[in-house]
């Protein structure tokens, strides 16, 4: 391909680009549906082989339409918002256009700066990271334009004013003989390369110092992630818009034992984010009272070695009960630390700042030093705490019970109706203390749940009655609903008995990857239950969502695709929280550790390498001696990268100096094995101070040599006859005279003597 | 040497752009403005990085110019070497530097016909060439070669200016003189008086040779094969061509001229017209296989004698080439042009015709009618049509 043809290709790939990057940025995928294939086809008629081409003035007045068309659309909806979108397809028209025109360079380089400008335009407008994707394509494509544009117009210009200059006249000017051949193009695209790493680096370094003013709320950098990831603080039972079956991963979680082994625990794991307990009828929304939203009464600062850091007031005590869980966040951006009941410490080798609440016994990452969101942490839990344990983390200021009552009067005569149908008593029975009545009863309502109520996420028969509230219709008129229903129901009737009870909203663990021994927690695993008071520090979680219906749309929904799945989900949570929701505070904790910390940083990685090594050991389960093969493994992988490395190098060698890059490619590969020897002569020579000029012959090279060096240059006589023959008289060389040429050239090596 | 760095319109553009593209970054909280910005800003960084380092690996080398000649493309040539061993040198551009109010009068085109590298590889050493357009005669000196690029972007470019002085002699303009009067001139001569040192078709015996394949029969030397019995065949030599003696009268000094005030030019072009006359007979007589020599009378240049060839001709034109009509007049000697000289004469004068010293059959041709006499090419030089005179329709012949 010429390089006035190839650069036009590519240009128009460029713009395709450009088309695609605005029509995401702006949701109006028309505009790539349209002009994508118009654009596409002036390469046939505008650059095949008739040539045909729109005149200037039809350019002119199609100019003036796409610009009356804009005119008319900002003036139909007038909203100042609309700016960069009318820029956009007022400019995506005019490249399209352009391309069915005879264009001058100069008028392709025009081309490349709407292109430009259109992917601006498209910047303001989104940040996606499919987009991002396409806007760093856009990037790369535009580097190696720009470089072919360079070399394509400087050419046609020097020519240009060759000509323009001998014009009229009767002499003849000497031709410009520059040429792009096809190592030309590999050099292009090797400087294309070198540009982009560049490109890519001042770029980087430029983004992460330039100051700004971005501070992101909430921790939720990317305006659509919090909403994504199925987990919410509030209990919404009028809005279901975040329930969703999304196979999206939000973590992972290990469950390990005392000793530290990897396990499976027999239930599901619940994993407490978010305590609510009360409930606002006029909105119909469980909250957390405005007076206890900011109860973190607990600073807590882990020791970035990864020591473990009691959340109690006194130092930790291990138990054989004692549970280690390491999570490790996929695509969740949120500052709560998800835990089960009960959390006693907590690791991060992060350095990060937590906040611990200890009447809920809820931890959240108070975000004043953190660099980026993404970042795992371990817990140590006890799933059935001794109450000394409780009594260590909250402190003896527990209430021994409190009156509860719940809102809506309804609630409490359908769960006196169910206990009635049930033949459950609600008073405290004369053997029972009143934790065990509270258990009775709630566990009796919770399988009535479980057995009467269905669950579905499809809402759309769910219709909302505004006499009526939500959780009545839910137990009374339909009996059907997600998650936040039924444990809305469970702790409604619980509080209307006046049984301590509360909402907990987070993650359950179903999915077990016995391979990885990992739990895998997906978009589609939020879910809430309640908590029921069962003693002066225990609290009881009570699930009424029928078990197996979660299981089931675990299942339903599960997919070969699942496996590799959360690599586009990091890679979507990178994006969101390492480039759009990267902030002033971001900065300045990048700045701290730029300026110190090097060395734990360094520590936590090493760790990071040492858990890894033993996780792979594990899986492997080789036992100590996992740790000599792994050792073994790298060493041998490490060898083999050096010997291919070693390999490629001698090969190139061989190319250059026998010019085989002319030679057709397989012959070239066998060519290249067998002439090694004279890659090898060629550098001995060169060490003693004779090198081969690139236009000289092997044989003038061998007369020359023979001058200086007679000792030498004997076997290089004897290396060049055979080269000749292989190279140029497709002489197959046996095994006998290519062990006779690695000899001679071993004995040139030694410094002389006869072979 | 000398390194730059170069922004021109599209860099200030693109520049102009970035800094737009900073403020609404400074502005708006949007991350990937900042990444735009981030990246438009490197591109400028990168483009001058790049074009940098590779600049500083290349050297260049002016080769042996060719000749130059008024009104004629002039090439020169240049060994431009990358030394650097890894990476390669792209869109280099190469001009002569013409800074001086000498060199820019003395060459058109200096900027225009720019050379210019694709690339150059690793360790590659390439010819590339400038084209200049010489508008004077005489020796010109070229000093500084620039080599530019503004590779890969287009936005900050790097230049190096080496210093090469090279001195050249740029020959005086040729046109073709008008045939007829070239033909009038030798006619009558004595043509083929002597012997001439090429064999031929004339009538003198030249030389013998062997027999060839193809001779005739006719041209056997049939005594010689009498004698000793030798297959030879008689060469006959080639009839000796016409002279031309060119005279180029330059002894009346440049305020003494005379000539008719109308044509509205200088004394000094019309001795540069002289001169070009001069060479454009000297052309024509040589493209005719005449022999010819030149005389100029006023200034202390050595006469050269009657010879022909290529050789000859660019001595004859290396002769008008340096004149220097700065220098101060002397009178014409006595017997400058004789008539017992068996040669053609055509006397040149830049003004008026003064017949008085010279040979009572010699031709004498005026500057201000040049036009009459050849046909002057268009292209743009000192003398060139543009000045020429259009009233003049005479032939003048003495």
């Amino acid at each position: 391909m010429k390089l006035r043809r190839r650069f036009r290709f590519w240009l128009l790939v460029l713009l395709e680009l450009s088309f695609a990057a605005v029509a995401l940025a702006t949701e109006q995928f028309w505009m790539l549906l349209i002009a994508g294939p118009v654009a596409a086809l002036s390469w046939y008629f505008v650059e095949g082989p008739r040539g045909r081409s729109l005149p200037r003035w039809g350019v002119n007045i199609g100019a003036l339409v796409i610009l009356s068309l804009v005119l008319l659309s900002a003036l139909g909806e007038l909203d100042s918002g609309r700016s960069m979108e009318l820029l956009s397809s007022f400019v995506l028209g005019i490249i399209v256009l352009r391309q069915w025109q005879e264009r001058t360079p100069q008028e392709d380089a025009q081309q490349i700066i709407l292109s430009l400008v259109l992917v601006l335009s498209s910047i303001m407008q989104s940040e996606q990271l499919l987009f991002g994707f396409i806007v760093l394509a856009w990037t790369a494509m535009a580097i190696y334009v720009v470089i072919l544009f360079q070399i394509y117009s400087g050419t046609n210009k020097a020519r240009r004013l060759r000509n323009d200059v001998a014009l009229g006249s009767r002499h003849l000017m000497p031709p410009l003989t520059s040429r792009f051949g096809p190592m030309d193009l590999a050099s292009v695209r090797r400087t294309t390369l070198l540009a982009l790493i560049g490109v890519a680096i001042f770029g980087i370094a430029i983004f992460v110092i330039f100051p700004r003013e971005i501070l992101f709320k909430s921790q939720m950098p990317g305006r659509s992630l919090g909403s994504r990831t199925g987990f919410t603080q509030n209990v919404d039972l009028v809005s279901s818009e975040r329930i969703n079956e999304s196979r999206r991963e939000v973590f992972t979680l290990q469950w390990k034992d005392a000793s530290g082994s990897a396990m499976q625990w027999p239930q599901p794991i619940l994993l407490r984010g978010s305590v609510l307990d009360n409930y606002e009828p006029t909105v119909r929304k469980w909250t957390l009272p405005p007076t206890r939203q900011n109860d973190f009464s607990r600073v807590l600062i882990p020791n970035m070695s990864g020591e473990f850091m009691s959340l109690g007031i006194r130092p930790l005590t291990n138990s054989s009960q004692t549970y280690t869980l390491d999570v490790t966040m996929r695509s969740l951006s949120s500052n709560v630390v998800f835990s089960p009941w009960v959390p006693i410490a907590l690791s991060a080798t992060e350095g990060r700042t937590f906040q611990f609440n200890s009447r809920d016994l809820i931890i959240r990452d108070a975000g004043v030093d953190v660099l980026g969101s993404y970042w795992s942490y371990r817990l140590k839990v006890q799933p059935f705490p001794p109450a000394q344990t409780i009594m260590n983390l909250t402190g003896d200021d527990v209430p021994n019970d409190r009156l509860v009552s719940f809102p809506v009067p309804a609630v409490r005569q359908i769960a006196l109706d169910i206990l009635t149908e049930l033949e459950v008593p609600v008073s405290v029975l004369p053997d029972e203390t009143i934790w065990d009545r509270n258990r009775r009863v709630s566990k009796a309502l919770e399988e009535w749940l479980e057995k009467n109520c269905a669950y579905t996420t499809n809402l759309g028969d769910f219709i909302q009655i505004a006499s009526e509230d939500p959780i009545v219709s839910f137990l009374q008129r339909y009996r059907f609903g997600h998650c936040e229903f039924f444990a809305s129901a469970m702790t409604a009737m619980c509080q209307s008995l006046g049984i301590e009870s509360r909402l907990i909203t987070g993650y359950i663990a179903i999915e077990y990857n016995k391979g990885t021994e990992h739990y895998v927690v997906r978009e589609s695993n939020a879910h809430a239950w309640s908590e029921v008071r069962v003693g002066r520090f225990q609290w009881a979680s009570m699930d009424p969502s029928p078990r197996s219906e979660l299981e089931a749309i675990q299942t339903r929904n599960s997919s070969w695709a699942d496996s590799w799945r959360w690599v586009y989900d990091r890679i979507d949570f990178l994006w969101n929280s390492s480039v759009v929701g990267f902030d002033t505070r971001t900065q300045a904790m990048l700045a701290k550790r730029a300026t110190g910390g090097w060395e734990n940083w360094f520590r936590s990685k090493l760790r990071s390498v040492t858990e890894l090594a033993s996780s792979f050991n594990r899986y492997v389960r080789l036992g100590p001696a996992g740790y000599i093969w792994l050792g073994g493994i790298l060493v041998i992988v490490i060898a083999f990268i050096l010997a291919g490395i070693a390999l490629v190098r001698r090969r190139r060698r061989v190319m250059d100096v026998a010019r085989l890059n002319t030679v057709d490619p397989a012959r070239a590969r066998i060519l290249a094995r067998q002439l090694g020897f004279w890659a090898d002569a060629l550098k001995i020579m060169d060490r003693h101070g004779m090198g081969k000029s690139p236009h000289e012959t092997p044989l003038a090279f061998t007369h020359r040599a023979a001058a200086v060096e007679p000792g030498l240059a004997a076997h290089l006589r004897d290396l060049v006859d055979l080269l000749y023959r292989i190279r140029f008289d497709g002489h197959e060389p046996d095994r006998d005279e290519l062990k006779h040429a690695e000899g001679l050239v071993r004995l040139m090596r030694t410094g002389g003597g006869d072979s | 040497m000398r390194r730059r760095f170069h922004l021109h319109l599209p860099g200030l553009l693109f520049v102009t752009l970035t800094l737009f593209v900073g403020f609404a970054a400074a502005n708006r909280p949007n991350n990937l403005v900042v990444w735009a910005f981030g990246a438009l800003l490197s591109f400028i960084l990168v483009s001058g990085i790049i074009s940098g380092s590779m600049m500083i690996r290349l050297r260049i080398k002016r080769l042996e110019t060719r000749r130059a000649v008024v009104g004629e493309p002039f090439e020169i040539r240049y060994n431009l070497t990358n030394t650097s061993r890894i990476r390669s040198a792209f869109a280099v551009r190469i001009n002569e530097l013409l800074t001086s109010e000498d060199q820019s009068s003395s060459f058109q085109g200096g900027e225009a016909a720019p050379g210019w590298s694709i690339r150059i590889a690793p360790g590659e050493t390439q010819v590339c060439d400038v084209v200049l357009w010489p508008t004077k005669r005489g020796i010109m000196n070229l000093d500084t070669v620039r080599m530019t690029s503004f590779f890969p972007f287009g936005l900050v470019g790097r230049s190096v200016e080496v210093s090469l002085p090279k001195s050249v002699l740029v020959l005086p303009r040729v046109h073709r003189v008008r045939a007829d009067l070239l033909r009038q001139a030798v006619q009558g001569e004595l043509g083929g008086i002597r012997l001439s040192r090429q064999p031929g078709a004339g009538e003198d015996f030249y030389s013998v040779r062997e027999f060839r394949a193809g001779d005739s029969v006719r041209q056997i030397a049939w005594k010689r094969l009498g004698a000793n019995d030798e297959l030879l065949v008689v060469q006959r030599s080639s009839s000796a061509p016409p002279r031309l003696h060119v005279c180029l009268d330059l002894s009346t000094p440049p305020a003494e001229l005379r000539f008719n005030e109308e044509l509205a030019v200088s004394p000094g072009e019309l001795e540069e017209r002289a001169i070009t006359m001069a060479a454009s007979v000297i052309a024509e007589a040589d493209q005719l296989g005449h022999e010819y020599a030149l005389s100029i009378a006023g200034l202390p240049t050595r006469n050269v004698p009657m010879r022909r060839g290529y050789w000859h001709r660019e001595r004859l034109m290396a002769t008008l080439a340096e004149i220097d009509l700065d220098a101060p007049r002397e009178t014409m000697p006595a017997g400058f042009a004789s008539n017992d000289e068996r040669s053609a004469i055509i006397m040149i004068h830049p003004g008026r015709i003064d017949s008085r010293r010279s040979p009572d059959r010699a031709w004498h041709w005026s500057a201000t009618r040049m036009t009459d006499l050849i046909d002057v090419d268009e292209t743009p030089g000192e003398d060139g049509a543009d000045q020429a005179d259009p009233v003049n329709q005479r032939v003048v012949v003495a």
